[in-house]
């Protein structure tokens, strides 16, 4: 009898939490997306070439063209973003930094300074890290690299 | 004695809560966009007429597109890790509109839908390409690659999370 109390009291006290749970948002804990949803000036448009996801700036006689990737978030807060990129040498390489926005867009946020942070590794594919991006409360996010010749974004990570 | 019944029931109970919940994934089942959302063609911009977040190739020729999919990433552990594609079409004759899923790991392994990187192609006017069995890996990211006849349209586009691969 006693046992059979407790079951039914746990089996009560489990509903309710799972329903109070329920009322609570889920976020997602990482987000991803192609480096082909990277939008470049106009003038500079036709130096990509999108490949299988990857943005590549292929286009002889074209110049380093920054890239800006709008990356969606779900709140407020610190961001981390991996930006996977491949550069065949120091002088085709990939510099990626975080810009975040407040609603109005008056205000941005940059790390390390507004400067960019630059590929370490040549001939494969490799992470650009750029942790503690701060967004405000309904700002919004990006990321924004600058591409030479011949080098190539693949994807973005972060927490949204 | 009954409050100390009750403590320890709660115990019970939210310990059991807890690990329910934890078996389900902080993750959306299903989004849905316009086919213009995140589309950067360098080589087809003259020929993407956007429209209310969808867009209609306005060329006299078949343009190829790469529609980008923003992927909450803790879904590509199993068995949440396939994918389901939908793509609503409006085609001016038959096979004037067709699309592959492409599955690309960070790494930049490529891998493609059920139909092997074979286009699946749509009827003329209004219809839906369905692309089934998209493996995304973790981190990778997902395109869908269409080639967009002449003055057909790209509609919505909608994916899902699929938990097995029980594909029709």
């Amino acid at each position: 009898m006693q046992i059979r109390h407790w079951i039914i009291r746990a089996g009560i006290i489990a509903v309710l939490a799972l329903i109070g749970d329920g009322a609570a948002p889920r976020l997602a804990e990482a987000r991803t997306i192609a480096g082909s949803a990277g939008v470049a000036p106009p003038a500079h448009r036709h130096c990509f070439w999108t490949h299988n996801g990857t943005m590549l700036n292929y286009r002889n006689g074209c110049p380093t063209v920054p890239l800006d990737i709008p990356l969606v978030v779900d709140n407020g807060g610190t961001k981390n973003i991996t930006v996977t990129a491949r550069g065949g040498s120091p002088s085709a390489t990939v510099g990626c930094r975080s810009e975040a926005t407040d609603f109005s867009g008056d205000n941005v946020w940059y790390v390390n300074g507004g400067n960019h942070t630059y590929l370490s590794m040549f001939g494969q594919a490799t992470d650009i890290v750029i942790n503690g991006s701060y967004v405000p409360g309904w700002g919004s996010l990006l990321v924004n690299c600058r591409v030479d010749k011949g080098a190539q974004v693949y994807v973005i990570n972060w927490n949204p | 004695m009954q409050i100390k019944d009750w403590l320890v029931c709660s115990l019970i109970g939210g310990v059991a809560a807890l690990t329910a919940d934890a078996a389900v994934p902080n993750i959306v089942e299903a989004r849905t966009v316009g086919s213009a959302t995140g589309l950067t063609v360098p080589s087809a911009t003259p020929c993407i007429s956007p429209w209310h977040g969808m867009f209609q190739n306005v060329c006299e020729s078949t343009i190829s597109v790469d529609l980008p999919l923003v992927l909450d990433t803790d879904s590509s552990s199993p068995p949440l890790n396939w994918k389901q594609v939908y793509v609503g079409t409006f085609a001016q004759t038959d096979q004037g509109i067709g699309c592959r899923g492409q599955s690309i790991s960070k790494s930049f392994d490529v891998t493609y839908d059920g139909n092997g990187g074979a286009y699946t192609w749509a009827p003329a006017g209004q219809s839906q390409i369905n692309m089934y069995a998209i493996n995304v890996l973790a981190g990778g990211s997902v395109v869908v690659n269409c080639q967009v006849g002449m003055h057909g349209w790209l509609e919505t586009i909608g994916y899902e999370n699929r938990s097995h691969t029980g594909w029709p």
